[in-house]
Order: structure tokens, then C-alpha cells, then sequence
């Protein structure tokens, strides 16, 4: 992996300091803290505090994100934060449990409450890094809030097309073609499994499709034919820009309650160990 | 495409983060002012006519298809605005997060208030060494109050400096110093450790520890209680643990002479002198499991008829040696003349007992009678030769009167008494209880027609004597010539009591003599040993003497009074810090030699660190410390419940 961004580069390099810390900790516990049966001493209650205490960071960054109006710093710093808290936590994760799956009914559910948000995390880190390069370089960015205008908006300009090439004898196979493919495939979000993959087959296949009908076609339809193929690669895009930003902002369903449900579980789990290590 | 245009003319003013959004923006034309506070349409007009001189006129931005054909004359906007709104795509992460969260929690709640909240709660199963521990509640081990729900929060925010070791010392028997490192008190881990001093971190040696420290539970059904990290010595422990090459100290004169064995034993005289005489070529053992146990963990020495007796066996029955047995009653050559020329009377007494010797045993007896104290220490010390008294003055010439007469007498009490006579002098001498088994055994089963045949042979009119003395009557002293030929001890060589030079006499019947075994039990752990006893001891334990035992079972070096006659060492009340099997290191084709290699100074060369190490690595045969060494030092016998036999009630009982 070449790795381009000078910060990037550092703030691996931190991060690669951190987890040689974290595990020198690990290895090296007991000879800092000569004072046996001291809390210090020990290494669960160590690592079980950093780690609710790094969540409990990773946490905050939806609570930087509803106070804008604070000076916290920037979202952006907050986010990296995020990322790099998220890679470090797994680690100190790994280290408290001593890279075992636990045994109980409530640990076990903390562990897959705990990796789901990892996964979760690790997927939408790498959905936010490429999809935004993939939409810029096929259509842009545009809000979401403003697709189905623009998707409604496409279906009048088509409609308002085939009104006035029907007024200057539009026949009816070109009405046909028109009602029967070209306005359900304008109504609706379609080949989602394609854009998925980024796949340009939509294009191909439209194109072939109007090249097809046009030997059927006067002019005048012809002419109109190649209006409603542009408004159909425009909605091509629409849907790629739907999908896109569906997946971007999708895998926070997942994350976020995922992430809540393990700080509820989390707590709890402090509170009986605590409850119950005294006697 | 339209791209995202930020112009009042060319675009509407987005808000992603309200909660509502108009209701006909899917259909690309929302309303420019969009739902209320509430989230509900208002039912707006397009737009708010503006009033220009006396006319009305559109204001309807560009976004929304410009100016229309106008307001009606009083000013009101022909296009009114109704809609559904719809929830913004974060307003709905945000109630699905809500929904998800309320639901967790109100799983947790539900799961917490059933019957297996405990089973839920639990970080995982017991072990199968506590699976049946009682009701497998967790109050078995854990405090009665984390059975009350409704505490189980307080508890969690209240410090607890207590012990949680009680619930488990309910059941292991670890000693007063349950909690102390290493289960004993550091006066005696002091001691244990005092050769590794260095590497040890004294100032917790006081120091409480809990069970659960070391002995995790809850890690499954095959969860290994006693797997502990290294790192855990650290905790108390300067050096650090591992690795073991680099940390731990060198070995010191370990394997010179094995730490189990409990046996006088040299190796090396044995290879180098004793194997390679001409008589025991055919016999010597030509390998090491020959006397050792193959594949055994301590390598424990074969029982002495596989090992041993096939040199040791006529030692052992002293037929080699051709020694006469350990002497029970024997007479002194006491010189006659003497004592008949100064008129000391002493009665009958033999007159050819040639170098007979007061035997230890004998002076047992004779010390119940404190007036002979002083001639027996002198007799010992060889202040007075018995068979010369020509330079003796009188008071010690009647002394030895006396002695010869309490001889007598005893040989008579044994006549008479028997047994328990025997067992009430031992008992006296030894501090036994009475009727301890151990003074039967001291007997050997002494036949009395012998002790019969001995008065009848040295002192035949032994009764008339007794009853002249008692009657205060003179018995003159009298040399008399014994009739018969006694029993010779070539004889005996299968052990047992037999007379010989006027001396009853026992002998060795074989290996593990429970008659010699006793006696030197008995004289080595004897709490005030008297003269005779030092005596006795000291006479069993010399060279050539009866038996041999002590050539090979010396005294303990740690209790020193007591016996090694066990091959291997076996305190049952203490382990050793350090333990070591040898089988899984001989599976790997190696050779006795490769570790015990054999000195001409000493039984075997030390081994030395580098031996281990070289395997004793992480990644080869593993370098913890519990590899080689034991935690727990004392003995950890489980604790049984009192159970009353069926044949009784505690009510009959009482």
C-alpha cells in the first residue's frame, strides 16, 4: 500500500506506537507494579478501564457532531480521532480478553455487540474512502434530499418531451416504447445490484435499446429518442448517486445503535464485575 | 444532470438536519418553506403576494416555476400548498437508533428479571473441579448478599477491601497461612527462599493475597484452574521470570547428588571400584533402569531384592561378615578373683566368658537402677576394666557385686515377666507410650524357653541364689563351667534370637528387620537418650554392625532423628519449590548420561543451567516458571465432612 498523505504516514506511525505501548504493557505489567493484590497490579482492571475509556472517546464523536456551535475542534481531527481510537480499542480489546471468546451468556453478547461495531466501523471507513471518488468521477455529488426532485423533475422534462413530439406526429410505436420502457425505468430506482458494482451495463444497455427502436423512428422521433436517452443516462446516474450514498450513509444503522447497545452492555458488565469481585 | 447549484435563483435551501422535510419533494417540487416547528404542513400558499402601488404581485421564487399569473384582487395567492411531511433521511437513523436502543434495553431488563438472570449474568461456566459445588449457586462462592438484585448496583460502587479466600478454605485446607504467598508464614518462606534471597521481593512476603488472584474460574467447563502465567511471579518476584536462558539464576550443585534420594549412596564407587570386582562382574547392573524405576517421574530406586540384595543381601544377614547379632543380655568377663579375694559375693557366675562385653541393651536394664550409674559411665569410658579389678578399691569392687547381681536379676524378671518386662524398660528408656505398638516390635518376639536355656546354661541355681539374697544369706562367689555347647550364630543365617557367647542374641533375619528397624527408629528419635541409648544407637549404627543398615539409611539431614528408609524422600507434610519428571525427558532418546554425568569427586557433576536452556526456550519446550517450580509449598489435603457411622444416632450417641 503506498501511502501518499504525510499525515497519514504519521498518524500510523502513532498508531503502530500506541498498539508496541499497549502491548509492552501487556508483557511488562507486573514487573512496573511490584505491589501485588493492588489494583494496579492488575492487568484486567487495566485494560478494561482503557478500553471503556477509548469507547467512551469513540463515542463522543456524535456528541462533537451535534455541537457545532462549540469550539471542540474540527470534525474532521474528531474523525481521524475516531478511526485510529477505533483500530487502537480492538487491540486493547484483544489484550483484555486475551484474544479469547469469552464464556458467558452477557460477555459473549458484549464480544458480538463489540466486533459488530469494529466491522461495522472498518466497512463504512472503507465505504466513505472509495465510494466519494467513485461518485465524483461518474456524476458528481448531490444531497440525497434533492434526488427524488431531481428523479421527478426528469419524468416531467421526459413527459413534456414526448407531449410535443406526439403534437408534431409522434406514432404510435414511439408512445408505445415510450410508456412501456423508458417511464417505469424513469419512476423507479432500478439496477441497484449494478451500481453496486459500479458496472456500466445501464448505459450499454439503454443505448443499445434506442439504437435498436430508432430504424422504426421518423426523424422527428429519432430526434426526440436521443432527448430521452439523455434524461435516462441522467437518471442512470440518479440511481448510482442513490445507491452510493444509500451504502455511505447506510452502514450508520448498523454502527451507531451497535455502538450504544455495546457502552449499555459495557457498563453493565462493569458493574457486575465490581459487584462481585469484592466477595 | 443537475448538479448540486447553491443559488437562491437555481436551488431551494436544503435542511438535512430538520427532522421534516415537505411531503412533495419526492415529487421535485416542495415548498420553499417547508414543514412547521412541529413537523406539520401549515398548509402554505406558494407564495406571500406582494402589494406594488395598488396592485398585487407575484413573488413566487424561480425555484418554484417564477411568477404566476398573479394574485386575486385582494391580494391572496391562488396556489396553496398541502402535503404530508416525511421524516429527513437522519431524522429516520435517528429513530431507528432510538428504537434499537430502547429495545436493547428493555431486553436487558426483561432478561435480568428472569429465573437465569444468574446464568445469563455468569461470565461462563465452572470448572468440572467446582461444576457440583453444592447448588451451584453463586453464593457457593460468592457473598450470600449478590443473591439480592436490588444490592448487586450499591455493591458495585461500595469499596471492598475484604478477602473472598473464606468460601474457598471451606473446602481446600491450606493451613493458618492460607492468604500469605506461598501459603506459608514468611518466617518459613524466609528460610525456604533463602538461597534465592536475590530475587526475591521481601517486603511481601506478609502480604494477603486472594485465591482468585492466580486461580481464575468461570472460563469454561475445561477451564485449568492452576494455568498461571509466568508474569504473575513477577508480581512479587525482582528478577523477571522469563526468558528463563537470560533471568533465571544459576543452578547451584544441583544433581550432585539427587535431591530425592533418601540413600547413602555413591555412584561413583560403585561404577569405578565395586562393579568392576571380579565377584560381582555377573551381577553388577549393566545399565541404570536396572535400579531405577524406567519411565517414573523421580527415577525412584527399585525395592532392594531387584536392586540391591543381589550384592547386598549376606550384608544384610551379616553371614558374610560371620558377626555374632545385636546382644540383648550378654554377661561381662568379670574378673572372679578379684572380688573373691576382697569377699564380694556375687554367687554363681561362668567362668569362661572370654571378652564378654555389658551389651547396650543390657545397660537399659541396668540404668533403672541409679546406684550403677556411675560404674557404667565409668565402664563405658573404660575407667574400670571389669576384667581387672585388682586396682579397685572396695566400694567399686561391691559396685560391680551389684552389677553382677542385677544381671542376674533381670535374667530372672525376663523368666518371669517375659515380655513385658522388656517393653517396660524400653518404654521407660524411649518415652513410649504404654502399650505402644513400637515396644512389640522392639521384642521381636524374644522366645522365653531361650531366655530359660540361658539361666540353665550360665546360672543353674539362679532361683536359690535370688532367694538367698532376698533372705539376706551369702551367696559366695563361684565359678561355674557351663555344660553345653550353645548355638553357634553360622547357624543363624536366617536370622532370629539364638545364645552365643553367653549373650542372647538377635540377628537380622533379612532386609526391612523390623526388630533393627525399631531399635534404630527408636534410639534416633528418643526425645532424652540416656546413656544406653546413645549406646545402643551408636553400636546399630557402626561399621560391620548387625544388618548394616545405616551404610545406606543415614538420618534424615532435614529432621535429623529420624531414618531415611524410604529410597526416595516422601514428606508427605511439604512439597518442594522445585520439581522435576524425569520420563517425558527420557522420551526424547536421550540418555541418563546426557544430564548425570560422572565425577571422580563427587557422586555426579553438577547440571547446570545451560543443560535446560537449551530446550527450555518459549518457542521449544516452554520456559514458565510453574514448568519447574511449585506454588503452593505446603500439603493440600481436601477437607472431609464428619459423617457418623449408620450404627448410631447423634441422639444415642449422647
Amino acid at each position: 500500500m503506498i501511502i501518499r498523505s504525510k499525515k497519514r504516514l504519521r498518524a500510523l506511525a502513532f498508531t503502530l506506537f500506541i498498539f508496541t505501548l499497549l502491548w509492552a504493557l501487556e508483557q511488562y505489567w507486573f514487573s512496573f507494579f511490584k505491589q501485588i493484590n493492588s489494583k494496579w497490579s492488575n492487568w484486567d482492571w487495566i485494560s478494561g478501564w482503557l478500553l471503556f475509556s477509548t469507547l467512551t472517546l469513540l463515542t463522543l464523536l456524535n456528541v462533537r457532531k451535534k455541537l457545532t456551535f462549540l469550539p471542540l475542534g474540527r470534525a474532521y481531527v474528531w474523525t481521524q480521532l475516531h478511526i485510529y481510537g477505533g483500530i487502537i480499542a480492538m487491540w486493547i480489546y484483544a489484550l483484555h480478553t486475551q484474544w479469547q471468546w469469552p464464556n458467558g451468556f452477557l460477555e459473549s453478547a458484549l464480544a458480538i455487540f463489540f466486533w459488530l461495531s469494529c466491522i461495522s466501523g472498518i466497512v463504512g471507513l472503507i465505504l466513505s474512502r472509495s465510494l466519494p471518488k467513485m461518485m465524483n468521477a461518474r456524476a458528481g455529488r448531490i444531497f440525497m434530499a434533492r434526488l427524488p426532485g431531481q428523479k421527478a423533475n426528469l419524468v416531467r422534462q421526459a413527459n413534456e418531451e414526448v407531449h410535443a413530439c406526439v403534437l408534431d406526429g409522434g406514432q404510435q410505436r414511439y408512445l408505445d416504447f415510450y410508456q412501456e420502457k423508458i417511464l417505469p425505468y424513469l419512476s423507479t430506482t432500478r439496477n441497484i445490484g449494478l451500481h453496486l458494482l459500479a458496472a456500466r451495463t445501464p448505459y450499454r444497455q439503454w443505448n443499445e435499446n434506442v439504437a435498436a427502436e430508432r430504424q422504426f423512428m421518423t426523424l422527428r422521433e429519432q430526434d426526440s429518442l436521443e432527448r430521452l436517452l439523455q434524461l435516462v443516462h441522467q437518471k442512470i446516474d440518479l440511481d448510482f448517486q442513490h445507491v452510493m450514498q444509500t451504502l455511505l450513509k447506510g452502514w450508520l444503522f448498523i454502527h451507531i445503535p451497535v455502538s450504544f447497545c455495546l457502552m449499555l452492555l459495557a457498563v453493565l458488565h462493569m458493574i457486575l464485575v465490581y459487584s462481585f469481585i469484592g466477595g | 444532470m443537475q448538479k448540486n447549484d447553491f443559488h437562491f435563483k437555481k436551488s431551494r435551501y436544503d435542511r438535512p438536519t430538520v427532522a421534516k422535510i415537505c411531503g412533495l419533494a419526492k415529487e421535485g417540487r416542495a415548498c420553499d418553506l417547508g414543514p412547521g416547528p412541529n413537523g406539520q404542513c401549515p398548509g402554505r400558499t406558494q407564495c406571500h403576494p406582494l402589494k406594488s402601488g395598488d396592485r398585487w404581485e407575484c413573488s413566487r421564487p424561480q425555484t418554484s416555476g417564477g411568477k404566476c399569473s398573479g394574485p386575486s384582487p385582494e391580494g391572496a395567492c391562488p396556489h396553496r400548498v398541502n402535503c404530508v411531511p416525511v421524516d429527513t433521511p437522519r431524522h429516520s437513523r435517528k429513530k431507528w437508533i432510538l428504537s434499537f436502543f430502547a429495545l436493547m434495553c428493555a431486553t436487558v431488563v426483561l432478561l435480568l428479571s428472569t429465573p437465569i438472570k444468574y446464568q445469563i449474568i455468569s461470565p461462563g461456566e465452572l470448572s468440572t473441579k467446582h461444576g457440583g459445588i453444592n447448588n451451584n449457586q453463586c453464593s457457593d462462592c460468592h457473598d450470600d448478599a449478590i443473591h439480592q438484585p436490588l444490592l448487586i448496583l450499591p455493591r458495585a460502587f461500595t469499596p471492598t477491601n475484604t478477602s473472598n479466600n473464606d468460601k474457598c478454605l471451606n473446602c481446600h485446607e491450606m493451613g493458618v497461612q492460607a492468604s500469605l504467598p506461598h501459603s506459608v508464614s514468611s518466617q518459613s518462606l524466609s528460610q525456604l527462599s533463602k538461597d534465592i534471597q536475590t530475587i526475591t521481593n521481601t517486603q511481601v512476603e506478609s502480604k494477603q493475597l486472594q485465591c482468585t488472584a492466580c486461580h481464575k474460574e468461570h472460563r469454561g467447563s475445561h477451564g485449568l484452574l492452576t494455568e498461571i502465567e509466568s508474569q504473575q511471579c513477577d508480581s512479587c518476584h525482582q528478577r523477571r521470570s522469563t526468558p528463563f536462558e537470560d533471568t533465571h539464576p544459576e543452578f547451584v550443585d544441583y544433581g550432585v547428588k539427587s535431591s530425592n534420594s533418601a540413600l547413602t549412596f555413591n555412584h561413583n564407587k560403585h561404577f569405578n571400584q565395586h562393579f568392576k570386582k571380579e565377584q560381582h562382574i555377573l551381577s553388577a547392573p549393566q545399565q541404570c533402569t536396572d535400579c531405577h524405576q524406567s519411565g517414573s517421574e523421580l527415577m525412584e530406586v527399585l525395592p532392594f531384592a531387584q536392586s540391591c540384595a543381589s550384592c547386598h543381601d549376606k550384608d544384610v544377614r551379616s553371614a558374610k561378615l560371620q558377626q555374632p547379632g545385636v546382644a540383648l543380655l550378654s554377661l561381662p568377663s568379670i574378673d572372679l578373683d578379684s572380688l573373691i579375694k576382697h569377699n564380694i559375693h556375687i554367687g554363681q557366675w561362668p567362668e569362661d566368658v572370654e571378652d564378654g562385653e555389658l551389651s547396650a541393651l543390657s545397660m537399659l536394664s541396668l540404668e533403672q537402677q541409679p546406684r550403677l550409674m556411675n560404674l557404667l559411665t565409668r565402664i563405658q569410658t573404660g575407667d574400670i576394666d571389669l576384667t581387672d579389678l585388682e586396682q579397685q578399691n572396695l566400694q567399686d569392687l561391691a559396685l560391680v557385686g551389684e552389677l553382677a547381681w542385677e544381671i542376674k536379676k533381670w535374667l530372672h524378671q525376663l523368666q518371669t515377666q517375659g515380655h513385658s518386662n522388656i517393653q517396660d524398660i524400653t518404654e521407660s528408656a524411649l518415652q513410649l507410650a504404654d502399650n505402644d505398638p513400637r515396644s512389640s516390635r522392639l521384642v521381636a518376639g524374644l522366645p522365653l524357653s531361650l531366655v530359660n536355656e540361658a539361666q540353665k546354661l550360665w546360672f543353674p541355681s539362679l532361683q536359690n541364689e535370688l532367694n538367698n539374697l532376698k533372705q539376706q544369706r551369702t551367696a559366695i562367689t563361684r565359678k561355674v563351667t557351663t555344660r553345653n555347647k550353645p548355638l553357634s550364630s553360622e547357624k543363624m543365617q536366617q536370622g532370629g534370637w539364638y545364645i552365643e557367647d553367653f549373650a542372647l542374641r538377635y540377628r537380622p533375619s533379612g532386609h526391612s528387620d523390623l526388630f533393627m528397624k525399631q531399635w534404630l527408629e527408636s534410639t534416633a528419635s528418643a526425645a532424652k537418650p540416656t546413656m544406653a541409648v546413645t549406646e545402643i544407637h551408636r553400636q546399630l549404627t557402626r561399621k560391620n554392625a548387625p544388618g548394616n543398615c545405616s551404610k545406606c539409611h543415614a538420618l534424615d539431614a532435614k529432621s535429623d532423628s529420624t531414618i531415611s528408609w524410604a529410597s526416595t524422600l516422601s514428606d508427605d507434610s511439604n512439597r518442594s519449590f522445585t520439581r522435576f519428571s524425569h520420563a517425558p525427558h527420557l522420551s526424547l532418546e536421550k540418555q541418563c548420561s546426557s544430564c548425570h554425568q560422572s565425577s571422580s569427586s563427587t557422586d555426579f557433576k553438577a547440571i547446570n543451567k545451560q543443560q535446560c536452556s537449551s530446550c527450555h526456550t518459549q518457542s521449544l519446550a516452554g520456559n514458565d516458571c510453574l514448568l519447574c517450580h511449585n506454588y503452593h509449598v505446603n500439603d493440600m489435603p481436601a477437607l472431609l465432612p464428619s459423617t457418623l457411622l449408620p450404627t448410631m444416632t447423634p441422639t444415642q450417641r449422647e
